[in-house]
């Protein structure tokens, strides 16, 4: 019967930050609708 | 792993035991020999580091990132597998860093951008459980250090603001 070895490490951390807001349709960068963007001509 | 070098400590012993009473005129009374048996090999990850860094939203991936070294430090002629797993947020494909519930998808490679997984230490070491469908590596021990260079590619473009964090660990095995 063959037998195993086997030894774990300590780990690492993946870290990353991502600053601002992302945004959708009408806005700004902080997260506010800028309502002169906003106005639609008809 | 406590179980397994209980193990082997266990198998010297009686190995060591056999030996004496091998020897033709001899005392015959058991033997307790105090044996120190060193890890075969040895796995060192403190100089790793995905530490992606800083960015605003939108900014382009990052690729080659440029990750430290794992330190592996096997007895000499030594074969052995050593890989990464798959982290806390595996998704089947890619590992991922997360800020709920959102994730930025993230490599780990050598510097010649082979991916590096667990794929294959459950072969060494029937007790692991591969956790990624990524390769590992293997190599054979020299009785010094290798240091093992690697790099991190991370997804970043399309991330909501937030902090993402994950931790993978590294694995050596052999038979």
């Amino acid at each position: 019967m063959r037998s195993y070895f086997i030894l774990l490490s300590n780990s690492a951390f993946a870290t990353c930050t991502i600053e601002g807001t992302t945004t959708t349709g009408f806005g700004n960068s902080n997260g506010s609708v800028d309502l002169a963007s906003s106005e639609v001509a008809v | 792993m406590n179980q397994v070098k209980t193990f082997v400590v266990g198998s010297t012993i009686a190995l060591s035991m056999a030996s004496f009473s091998s020897f033709a005129g001899t005392n015959d009374d058991p033997a307790f020999p105090d044996v120190t048996i060193a890890d075969t090999c040895t796995i060192d990850a403190m100089g790793v580091t995905f530490a992606f860094g800083t960015f605003p939203v939108g900014s382009a991936d990052i690729t080659d990132m440029v990750a430290g070294s794992v330190a592996i430090n096997c007895v000499a002629a030594t074969a052995y597998t050593w890989g990464v797993d798959g982290g806390s947020n595996w998704d089947g494909a890619s590992r991922n860093m997360s800020n709920v519930p959102d994730l930025i998808a993230y490599t780990v490679e050598l510097t010649d951008g082979t991916p590096v997984g667990d794929l294959g230490i459950n072969a060494v070491d029937a007790s692991y459980t591969d956790t990624t469908t990524i390769a590992a590596q293997t190599g054979v021990g020299t009785g010094a250090i290798q240091s093992i260079n690697l790099q991190a590619d991370a997804a970043i473009s399309t991330a909501p603001g937030g902090y993402y964090i994950d931790m993978v660990t590294f694995t050596v095995a052999w038979p």
